[in-house]
């Protein structure tokens, strides 16, 4: 489990007035947008109206896939989830819940791999 | 890639959609481009609407005598290379020349064109008018045709070709990947759908189905994010555009 930063986020002013005025706690609301973020589920359902917790993650990926080395480094995953998206797979979530899996492992390899290369 | 057409101007789907949702029509389109390309800009370059017009139609022919070579002319100038040479001469003189501004040689490269169009328009065998259908009709300047004539492709195989140049998928596929190519008659295309030459229809923009259009268009990059091939992105695209554009853009013109 990542650590919970939580308490040592900066709540700007704008953000607390909206949580203050409709009497929203600012954690109630991180919360539900952790809750809907699902991945999987997104490709497999890209244009559902819950996605809008899905397309903001997304956004914050984005700059991440300038990196050609990632790109490089995980073209498999890329490469299969895409396959079972555009074959229309029936089980498509749950076969892109597999793949994340496997990438999730080896991401966390990988960055295990390049501290132990710099020390 | 499919044969290209040479009897007549055969829309592409990528083309149609690319004007028609942004509200523009193909033969205003067509019309704009035709009438900027300048002869002279074969020798020049700036940044002008008139330079990418020029090398929009001239980009290509590498590709297409590779492809189709039957498609290449086969005339021969050389007998006539006597009287036009000199004004070749001129223009390659004039781009050369640091002294005017860009629109001053624009102008004068018209006037050396006009003189080497006298000389080469007894030869050059093409008509001056298009019909893209029964109704609509191209005019095709002297510029256009001498430059048809010089690079020897028919105006109906520089015009298919040039359509094929300008699709919304290609675009946003290589932009959303960062695998962009330089490509003139998309650099007109977004000039025109940024408002150059006026051709947008305002009343367009403001329906629904226009907003809903390009809030689909938005989420492309996010929703499609892992696929990085640009084959395979191109064609996702290609396939999602033709879908919004029947359900958002010609559904509101059938209710009209």
């Amino acid at each position: 489990m990542m650590e919970n930063k939580i308490s040592k986020l900066d709540f700007k002013p704008d953000f607390l007035q909206a949580c203050e005025i409709f009497d929203l706690e600012p954690h109630d609301v991180l919360q539900k947008f952790i809750d809907n973020v699902c991945i999987p589920y997104f490709i497999a359902n890209p244009m559902n109206p819950d996605r809008w917790a899905n397309n903001f993650m997304i956004q914050c990926v984005l700059p991440r896939l300038e990196s050609e080395e990632l790109l490089e480094r995980y073209a498999v995953f890329f490469d299969r989830i895409t396959e079972a998206v555009l074959n229309d797979m029936k089980n498509k979530e749950q076969v892109a819940r597999e793949i994340m899996d496997e990438w999730h492992k080896a991401a966390l390899e990988d960055r295990i791999e390049d501290v132990m290369k710099t020390q | 890639m499919n044969k290209i057409e040479t009897e007549f101007l055969d829309v592409p789907k990528d083309f149609r959609i690319a004007c028609e949702a942004f509200g523009i029509r193909v033969a205003d389109f067509l019309q704009l481009i035709i009438r900027h390309v300048t002869f002279a800009h074969l020798f020049m370059h700036d940044e002008s609407e008139y330079d990418l017009a020029t090398k929009a139609f001239v980009q290509s022919d590498n590709k297409i005598a590779k492809a189709q070579p039957d498609l290449k002319g086969k005339q021969k100038l050389g007998q006539h290379a006597n009287a036009a040479i000199p004004h070749i001469q001129s223009l390659v003189k004039l781009s050369m020349n640091r002294s005017y501004s860009k629109s001053m040689k624009r102008d004068k490269g018209r006037k050396i064109t006009d003189k080497l169009y006298r000389v080469c328009s007894p030869h050059i065998k093409y008509k001056p008018h298009l019909y893209l259908d029964e109704e609509t009709k191209l005019t095709l300047t002297k510029d256009f045709l001498l430059v048809c004539m010089l690079h020897q492709f028919s105006p109906t195989v520089y015009i298919n070709v040039l359509m094929r140049c300008i699709s919304l998928a290609d675009l946003y596929a290589r932009q959303h990947l960062d695998k962009i190519v330089y490509n003139a008659a998309l650099g007109f295309y977004i000039r025109v759908q940024h408002g150059y030459g006026k051709l947008i229809d305002r009343d367009h923009i403001n329906t629904l189905g226009f907003k809903d259009f390009i809030l689909d268009l938005q989420e492309f990059d996010v929703r499609y994010f892992f696929i990085q091939d640009l084959d395979r992105r191109r064609a996702v695209y290609r396939t999602r555009l033709e879908e919004i554009f029947e359900e958002k853009i010609n559904q509101y013109y059938d209710g009209e």
